[in-house]
């Protein structure tokens, strides 16, 4: 949408008001290590569980007859939640600091863990709407850093987060995979 | 073995859901050092611009999605292929999470397969592509779509399992009703 804006504007001859360069502070590589790895585990979270509208539905599913949410009726509800708190995060922007917010944010993950049907899909409602307004402050945390140490940082972090959750599944026989699990087999 | 086995499932039982657990320490790490006076720049208030470039798209994506499920839900068909003949075909496959030789999706093909063999009822096992690394997508909706059948999605991606799916042409509710009636 910004290119958009940007090329529609250059055809009527208006010009956008271009942010100015601020140079960066000094970080340490304390920060930038721990920078990256938690804008890493953002992309693994967002990767997980928002790039499918079915795939907390799907977390929450215990078969027929059918008591809790279905992916194509109710997949929007997680949509809706989403924009809603992005919103939010734009008219609010300390929204994301707030501890009440991480208070819900982190008992909605336990209930969608623990929890099956309707109960699981609040909690999958509630993490949809926790998610999205991280972005704008750990994004900021990030770019005061080197972009090139704090990516590799991110993306190694996100790679190992998606290579144990394919070890959660398959090999829970080899040592410490088993305590990766969501749940345990009793 | 038996140690390892014991140490494990007392881990386990010590702290249950750590794959979440671990990702929600690392992104409230990030929190952490974000309070930093010196670094703390996203809690001023955001420009009108970035407002509508925001806004816009988040306006077309909630549309969307309201519009979505009137145009997929697809009447289900309850009539088996053979009728007359008072007989069920079913089968069941090993699909390999939708990938064939070449890495490429083959859920089309699946489908069409399916119909040319006729089954009633189907039966699919490592269906689950709940996973990066198969691409984060849910088989059964587009299944269940073109064949028009119910669709149960067996056990979820949190219970560790490679997935299983049960494509039926009769609710399995209705199932359940009729078997305890007879």
């Amino acid at each position: 949408v910004s290119a958009a804006e940007r090329i529609y504007s250059h055809h009527r001859g208006t010009s956008i008001k271009i942010l100015p360069f601020v140079p960066r502070n000094q970080t340490s590589f304390v920060i930038t290590a721990l920078a990256g790895a938690s804008l890493g585990a953002f992309f693994f979270i967002l990767h997980v569980l928002l790039t499918d509208s079915g795939t907390m539905i799907a977390w929450t599913w215990t078969g027929y007859p059918i008591r809790g949410p279905m992916a194509l009726p109710h997949g929007r509800l997680i949509l809706w939640a989403s924009s809603a708190s992005l919103y939010a995060s734009l008219v609010f922007p300390s929204l994301a600091f707030h501890p009440g917010f991480w208070t819900i944010g982190l008992a909605s993950m336990l209930v969608l863990v623990k929890c099956e049907d309707l109960t699981g899909f609040a909690g999958a409602l509630g993490m949809a709407a926790f998610m999205p307004p991280l972005a704008r402050p750990l994004l900021h945390v990030a770019m005061q850093s080197d972009p090139i140490k704090v990516s590799l940082v991110a993306w190694l972090v996100a790679d190992v987060l998606a290579f144990l959750q394919v070890l959660t599944a398959a090999y829970a026989f080899i040592p410490g995979g088993m305590i990766m699990r969501e749940k345990t087999i009793q | 073995v038996s140690v390892t086995a014991s140490r494990n499932l007392y881990c386990c039982s010590l702290v249950q859901s750590s794959m979440m657990m671990l990702t929600m320490g690392l992104l409230l790490t990030g929190f952490y050092i974000a309070r930093h006076p010196q670094l703390q720049q996203s809690t001023k208030a955001v420009s009108s611009r970035l407002k509508r470039l925001v806004t816009l798209p988040l306006l077309c994506i909630s549309v969307t999605a309201f519009l979505v499920p009137a145009m997929r839900q697809v009447p289900p068909i309850t009539q088996p292929y053979y009728p007359e003949s008072r007989v069920i075909t079913a089968g069941i496959w090993t699909v390999h999470f939708s990938l064939d030789q070449g890495m490429w999706d083959s859920s089309r093909r699946m489908s069409s397969l399916i119909k040319d063999m006729k089954l009633d009822i189907v039966g699919l096992l490592e269906t689950d592509l709940h996973r990066t690394v198969f691409g984060n997508r849910d088989l059964t909706q587009y299944l269940a779509e073109d064949l028009q059948m119910y669709a149960d999605i067996g056990p979820g991606p949190d219970k560790h399992t490679w997935g299983s799916v049960l494509l039926s042409k009769v609710s399995q509710s209705v199932a359940c009703d009729n078997l305890r009636r007879y």
